[in-house]
C-alpha cells in the first residue's frame, strides 16, 4: 500500500518548507497557531485544514496592507507579528505586537519580509465548513 | 398554474422549485410513468425532462421560463440500451451488482435513478444503494442509504431508506473503515432483497484516498459492471485491473449543472431538516445500549474526585475523564496513577452529536441528535423521528458531525474524543 489514508503527512511537509523558507520562530509559531485553529474548526478534514494552512500565510508588499490585518515584518534584524491599527501613506502603526513590549510605529519603507496572516481563510476557501456554536 | 400541451414523444425541461399534474395522457420522467391524474413536486435544485408517452396536458406550476421545449431526449439511447444488457445478463437467484462511479456533479444519481426504474420495468426486485453521504438522496447526510424499489422513483430523497447505515460524516476521508463496513453490510442486505443493485458513490475519484478507497469498494462488490461517468478519462486509473467487458464509460452529460460548496451545504441540510422535521426526545439509560464507535462506556467505572464521570479504559489506553470544565492539574494531582493517562472530555461538547439507533443486531433503526449526556442520571437524552419503542434501541454509535435541533449543520466532534 502506497497511499495514505490522511493527509496529516501534507501538514509536517507543509510545516517543513515554512521552516526552510524563514526559520523565524516567530513566525512559525503563528504558522503552527494556524494550523491549530484550522485543525479545530475541521477535524474531519486534515487535507482541507492543509489547504487552508498553505494559504493562510502569504507574502505581500508593504503598501498592500490593510488595517485590521494581522501582519508579521522583520525591520533590520528585529521581527514584528501584531495587527495594523493605523496606515497612513509612508507607515503603519502595530498593536498586539509579539516581540516588542509596546505599539509599533513604522515607516513602510523599512518593512521587509512582509507576511500577512489571514485569520479568515476557511471562510474564504470553504464557508461550508465554517458554523455557529450548537445551541 | 397554467395548461401546457405535449405532443407525443415531445421533450420539456422543468427546473424546479415546481410542481405539475396530468390531466390527460402520460409522460415519463426519469423512466418512471405518470399518468393522468397523477402530480409531481420538483423541489429545488432539481431538474427533470419530460417525455410524452402520449398527446398529453399538464398544468403546470413553476417560475416563469423554467419549463422549456427540447429538441428531443436528453437521455442517451445507449442507457437504455445498459439497462437491457443488465436484464440479459442477470441470472436468477444472484445479485447483479453496478458501481456507478464518477466525480461531483457529473450526473451519478440522475444516472442511478434511470437505470433502477428501467430495470423495474423487467425485474422485481432493484435497489440503489447511495454512499455519497455528502450529498445524500436516500436517507439523511451522513448516511449510507438503501432504497429496494416497489415502484419507479424520481426523486429518491423523497422516500425513505430501506435501510440506513451511519457512517458519522460526510466524506469517508477518516472513516474509511465504517465507509467499508457498510458497504460491506449494504451489499448482504442487498443479496437476500433485491435481483439489481446500483451503488451510487461519492465523486471522490482521485489522490491517495479517493484512489484507495474506491479501489477497495470495486474489490468488496467485484461488480457485474462498473459505470464510469466522465468527461475525459479521469477515472481510468479505477479500472485498470478489470475486464474490459465489464466496464461502460458514459460522457458527461452538459446539461449536468455544478454545484458550489454552499449550495451543496443547503441541499444537505433541507434533506437533514426533513428528516429531523417532527423529531421527538427519548431518554436512554445507560444501561440499557452498548455504545460505537467511542470509548465511552467501554471501560470500568471509576470514582475520580471532581469527575462527572471516570472510567478505566483497556490497558495502554488509559482511562476516561468527563469533566465540567477542562481537566487542570489542580482537579487532576490526588488522582491515582495506576489509571494511566487521562483522556479529558467537557461535558457539553456531545451536545448535537449526530448518532446511530442501533438494533440487537446492529442494524441502523434510525438517526438521532444527542441533546446531552446525563452524567448524573447516567442517560442518553436524544432527539430522533424514530417513531418505534426505545425499548428496540440497544446501541448508541457516535458520529462525528453535529447538527442543531432541527437538523442543520452545526460543527464536527474530533473523533476518538470521547
Amino acid at each position: 500500500m502506497t497511499f495514505k489514508e490522511t493527509e496529516f503527512p501534507a501538514t509536517l511537509k507543509y510545516l517543513k518548507a515554512a521552516m526552510a523558507a524563514d526559520p523565524d520562530p516567530l513566525l512559525i509559531k503563528e504558522v503552527l497557531a494556524q494550523i491549530i485553529k484550522l485543525y479545530e474548526a475541521v477535524p474531519l478534514y486534515p487535507g482541507i485544514a492543509n489547504m487552508c494552512a498553505a494559504q493562510a500565510v502569504k507574502a505581500v508588499e508593504p503598501k498592500d496592507v490593510a488595517v485590521g490585518q494581522k501582519i508579521y515584518f522583520q525591520k533590520g534584524n528585529v521581527s514584528y507579528l501584531g495587527t495594523v491599527a493605523e496606515k497612513t501613506a509612508d507607515g503603519l502603526k502595530l498593536k498586539a505586537v509579539k516581540a516588542a513590549e509596546e505599539d509599533v510605529s513604522v515607516s513602510l519603507k523599512d518593512m521587509s519580509k512582509v507576511k500577512a496572516i489571514n485569520e479568515k481563510i476557511l471562510e474564504e476557501l470553504w464557508p461550508s465548513l465554517v458554523f455557529e456554536k450548537v445551541k | 398554474m397554467k395548461e401546457q400541451k405535449i405532443g407525443k414523444e415531445e421533450f420539456f425541461l422543468l427546473v424546479g422549485p415546481a410542481q405539475f399534474a396530468v390531466t390527460s395522457g402520460a409522460v415519463e420522467v426519469i423512466a418512471a410513468r405518470i399518468g393522468k391524474g397523477e402530480k409531481l413536486n420538483v423541489p429545488l435544485g432539481k431538474r427533470v425532462p419530460i417525455r410524452a408517452l402520449e398527446d398529453t396536458v399538464l398544468q403546470v406550476e413553476c417560475e416563469p421560463d423554467k419549463l422549456t421545449k427540447m429538441e428531443g431526449s436528453s437521455i442517451p439511447a445507449e442507457w437504455d440500451a445498459l439497462a437491457k444488457r443488465v436484464v440479459g445478463e442477470r441470472r436468477d437467484g444472484r445479485l447483479y451488482s453496478i458501481l456507478v462511479l464518477g466525480e461531483v456533479d457529473t450526473g451519478k444519481t440522475f444516472f442511478s435513478t434511470y437505470i433502477a426504474n428501467r430495470l423495474l420495468h423487467h425485474l422485481k426486485r432493484t435497489a440503489i444503494l447511495d454512499c455519497d453521504t455528502g450529498q445524500s438522496d436516500i436517507g439523511p447526510p451522513g448516511t449510507f442509504g438503501m432504497l429496494v424499489m416497489k415502484k419507479p422513483v424520481v426523486f429518491l430523497t423523497e422516500e425513505p431508506a430501506t435501510y440506513l447505515y451511519m457512517l458519522g460524516a460526510h466524506s469517508p476521508g477518516l472513516h474509511f473503515l465504517p465507509a467499508l463496513t457498510g458497504l460491506a453490510a449494504m451489499l448482504e442486505k442487498a443479496r437476500a432483497d433485491a435481483d439489481a443493485l446500483i451503488i451510487d458513490t461519492t465523486g471522490w475519484v482521485q489522490g491517495d484516498g479517493g484512489r484507495a478507497i474506491k479501489k477497495s469498494k470495486l474489490d468488496i462488490v467485484n461488480p457485474d459492471m462498473v459505470v464510469l461517468m466522465q468527461r475525459g478519462t479521469e477515472l481510468e486509473h479505477l479500472v485498470k485491473h478489470l475486464p474490459k467487458e465489464r466496464v461502460v464509460r458514459l460522457p458527461v452529460s452538459k446539461k449536468a449543472s455544478s454545484t458550489s460548496q454552499m449550495e451543496r451545504k443547503s441541499l444537505r441540510e433541507l434533506v437533514s431538516v426533513r428528516y429531523f422535521k417532527g423529531a421527538q426526545k427519548m431518554e436512554i439509560p445507560f444501561s440499557r445500549v452498548f455504545t460505537d464507535r467511542c470509548y465511552f462506556l467501554t471501560g470500568t467505572p471509576l470514582t475520580l474526585d471532581g469527575a462527572l464521570h471516570a472510567e478505566r479504559l483497556s490497558a495502554w489506553e488509559g482511562s476516561l475523564a468527563v469533566t465540567a470544565k477542562p481537566l487542570t492539574p489542580d482537579v487532576s494531582k490526588g488522582w491515582p496513577k495506576e489509571i494511566g493517562r487521562v483522556t479529558n472530555f467537557v461535558a457539553g461538547d456531545e451536545k448535537g452529536l449526530m448518532v446511530g439507533l442501533l438494533d440487537d443486531k446492529q442494524n441502523c433503526l434510525a438517526i438521532a441528535r444527542l441533546d446531552e449526556i446525563d452524567f448524573a442520571k447516567k442517560c442518553f437524552r436524544l432527539r430522533t423521528p424514530f417513531s418505534g419503542s426505545p425499548e428496540q434501541v440497544r446501541g448508541i454509535q457516535f458520529g462525528s458531525l453535529k447538527l442543531a435541533e432541527d437538523g442543520r449543520e452545526a460543527g464536527f466532534i474530533e473523533p476518538g474524543s470521547i
